[in-house]
């Protein structure tokens, strides 16, 4: 089944190839503009060289600077155990060769991302706001998905989709310019004029400014789709899609904006952290589905295979639908599963109900922040714990709940 | 973290597995929004409506944008500064208030936040 | 010389096609092993905490004897299982027990107040659920090398080098029913 997905990444191929085709044709009309009649191949090997740096730029920094550009945190197992065994449970259901490794960034909006050109070197990171949101069966719908996008490869795809869409954009910006400071009309001179190369100019400036809204309009078309296809992955994984589509919910009512997101890491997000709240967007200039319709799609899945995804997103937004049709032929068939507060069948129980796992997953993130920011702790007799910064200006420090003064030393 | 009161540094208590700050010269409680509503079986158990008064508006502790004043409780009756989005500031014993109006109102309210607030904050004689 | 290169033709293309398939029935075997690999991994490591949980709940639990009695019945039943289908059977039986076990441990407070015993029933929760997934994962390569075994043309080489089909891990219906019902919170 799933190196079927891996196979039907097809269609999305189709657009990168498209998006190539693009990029050539925008380096042969700049060729013949700039170079006169003829010179169309040397535009071409241009662009291409240009295309060529970018991606191996892109290639060696890619991961690493995603996550220093985004202030995250490695986490070990003691220190967010109910984190780590999520990641855990998830890369055992996606039967990923190696456990992705995981950060934590320190940002109060609720968000998350998965990077990693091969699943074998792969990361996942959470926002401490995600994990003081959410329960124990949500976060495992969310790391579901991104674990999804791990095993679908789509981070490759999008990382050489999006390098390809931003090498357009820099050639046709330089191609305007030069347009604009006369680069051709001493060409057009000294091929005599003529209407061929009036037409050219002509067909240059026009590709100069449709190419990149194009470009950019297929990489979106792309990113939405994988964020479909992540969604169901993470249904299938967990058999519990209501635990997404209440993380889901829960991260669009949170009115914090990522202080990290930029413009071109916002596509790698489980959800898109630059939608403004009220905004309306065009549905096609986003990068994410709306999530009212993701939420639909799931809260209506009859079963916990790709089948009943495909089914419910049919019913939900009238298309014919998002999965591969190599991934339902033969589909698990699997059924969906109880969430923690009814836990049903053994082995599908969280450690405890849904407010509790909040509570603690919130507490383990506050305290891993608190350790690195080096805060002490003091526990106090009465079951009260104090946590005071470095820059705590007095000596005492009093437990509100049993009035004892604790020293500060 | 900056008491919005005094300026100076406060210390954390977790209590339950819920936190607050604690501010040590004012005895002022800032609570993270969301924190109080772990204890509620349902979000939103904790109303609030805005409050006409003629208090000077404190700049929230976290994101510095003036906050709003509110009255919180089943009997809103509790005066408090809330930021939308980072949190709740309740003066010195004003947690205390709030205990005492959750008491009254036991019946409509979730009893995990009323004991946690009573066992935090317990209501002492007029002296307190 | 004609027909002759053509008879060569078919028997390069029979020859590749035959060594597709047996590297592909390989393939899934190992896919197979590797999957149960996994799920291997996760019933140890509950075998291994079972006894760090008994000494933990026996200070707490004096009225629960039974119930504490079975966990520790159905961890060495593990021990004695030998074939697959019996070690599964085995393994099931002890899910079930740990869940009685967690779901009695609701009546004593002073037990869920116990730091130690919470961040071992997170990671015994855990493991259960590692367990169901890597199950999960381990039934779907089950079923894609027994679909290759069972159908044609598949059938013919698996029967030549016999390649047999895989059992599946399902949780005897048993251990489902006799499962708690618990209300958290």
């Amino acid at each position: 089944m799933w190196e079927q997905i891996a196979a039907n990444r097809r269609k999305s191929f189709m657009l990168v190839v498209a998006t190539a085709l693009l990029l050539m044709v925008l380096g042969y009309a700049f060729g013949e503009y700039f170079g006169g009649r003829g010179s169309g191949p040397y535009g071409v090997a241009v662009a291409v060289v240009v295309w060529l740096v970018m991606t191996l730029v892109s290639w060696f920094q890619g991961d690493q600077v995603m996550l220093a550009v985004s202030g995250a945190h490695k986490v070990k197992k003691e220190d967010l155990p109910v984190l780590f065994n999520v990641v855990e449970e998830m890369t055992l259901a996606a039967g990923l060769p190696k456990m992705p490794d995981v950060y934590v960034i320190d940002d109060p909006a609720p968000n998350a991302f998965a990077t990693g050109r091969r699943p074998e070197t792969a990361a996942v990171a959470v926002t401490s706001g995600l994990l003081r949101r959410l329960n124990r069966d949500e976060l495992q719908g969310v790391i579901g998905h991104e674990l999804g996008h791990i095993r679908n490869r789509d981070i490759q795809l999008m990382l050489f989709a999006g390098v390809l869409a931003g090498a357009i954009v820099i050639l046709a910006e330089v191609g305007l310019r030069g347009m604009w400071f006369g680069g051709g009309r001493s060409r057009s001179r000294r091929s005599g004029g003529g209407d061929s190369a009036g037409i050219i100019a002509v067909i240059a400036i026009v590709l100069a400014i449709l190419a990149p809204l194009l470009a950019r309009l297929i990489y979106l078309a792309i990113s939405r789709k994988r964020e479909y296809l992540a969604d169901a992955s993470a249904a299938v994984f967990t058999r519990y899609p209501e635990g997404l589509a209440s993380a889901l919910e829960k991260i669009a009512a949170s009115p914090q904006k990522l202080a990290h997101a930029t413009r071109a890491t916002a596509p790698m997000y489980i959800v898109n952290p630059l939608a403004e709240a009220g905004k309306m967007m065009a549905r096609a200039t986003a990068t994410h589905p709306p999530i009212a319709e993701r939420v639909k799609v799931l809260r209506g899945m009859g079963g916990a295979d790709f089948r009943s995804y495909q089914e419910s997103f049919h019913q939900a937004t009238g298309k014919k639908g998002v999965i591969p049709a190599s991934a339902l032929k033969d589909d698990g068939g699997a059924g969906l599963r109880p969430g923690s507060a009814g836990a049903g069948a053994a082995g599908s129980a969280a450690a405890a109900g849904p407010r509790a796992s909040q509570r603690t997953l919130a507490r383990q993130v506050d305290d891993f922040f608190y350790r690195k920011g080096g805060y002490k702790q003091i526990p106090c007799s009465c079951g009260t714990v104090l946590k005071i910064p470095p820059d705590f200006k007095s000596h005492q420090a009093v437990c509100p709940r049993c009035g004892k003064v604790h020293d500060v030393a | 973290m900056k008491c919005p009161v005094c300026s100076v540094p406060t210390y954390v208590v977790e209590y339950k597995e819920i936190e607050l700050d604690l501010c040590p010269e004012c005895g002022g409680v800032w609570f993270d929004r969301g924190e109080l509503e772990l204890l509620m079986p349902s979000e939103g158990a904790l109303e609030m409506s805005p409050a006409r008064t003629e208090e000077a508006g404190r700049p929230c502790p976290l994101c510095a944008r003036t906050m709003a004043k509110v009255n919180i409780g089943p009997g809103r009756r509790v005066l408090v500064d809330s930021c939308a989005t980072c949190g709740l500031w309740f003066d010195r014993h004003e947690v205390e208030d709030l205990s005492r109006d959750l008491a009254a109102h036991s019946m409509e309210v979730d009893p995990a936040l009323a004991e946690f607030l009573g066992g935090m904050f317990p209501v002492k004689g007029e002296e307190a | 010389m004609i027909v002759l290169l053509i008879l060569l033709g078919l028997l390069v293309v029979i020859v590749g096609w035959f060594v597709g398939v047996y590297n592909s029935l390989v393939g899934l075997r190992n896919q197979v092993k590797e999957a149960w690999a996994q799920v291997d991994v996760q019933l140890k490591r509950r075998f291994d905490l079972i006894p760090n949980l008994m000494e933990t709940v026996k200070g707490y639990m004096h009225h629960e004897r039974e119930t504490l009695e079975a966990v520790t019945q159905a961890r060495a039943a593990i021990s004695g299982a030998g074939s697959i289908p019996d070690r599964i059977k085995a393994e099931s039986g002890l899910s079930a027990a740990l869940g009685r076990l967690f779901a009695v441990s609701e009546a004593y407070p002073d037990l869920k107040a116990s730091q130690n015993f919470l961040s071992l029933q997170e990671e015994l929760t855990s493991t259960e659920n590692k367990i169901s997934f890597a199950r999960q994962f381990y039934n779907q390569t089950v079923m894609n090398m027994n679909n290759k075994v069972q159908m044609f043309p598949g059938n013919i080489i698996a029967g030549m080098f016999n390649f047999q089909p895989e059992t599946y891990f399902e949780v005897t219906e048993e251990a489902e029913r006799e499962a708690p019902k618990v209300k958290f919170d």
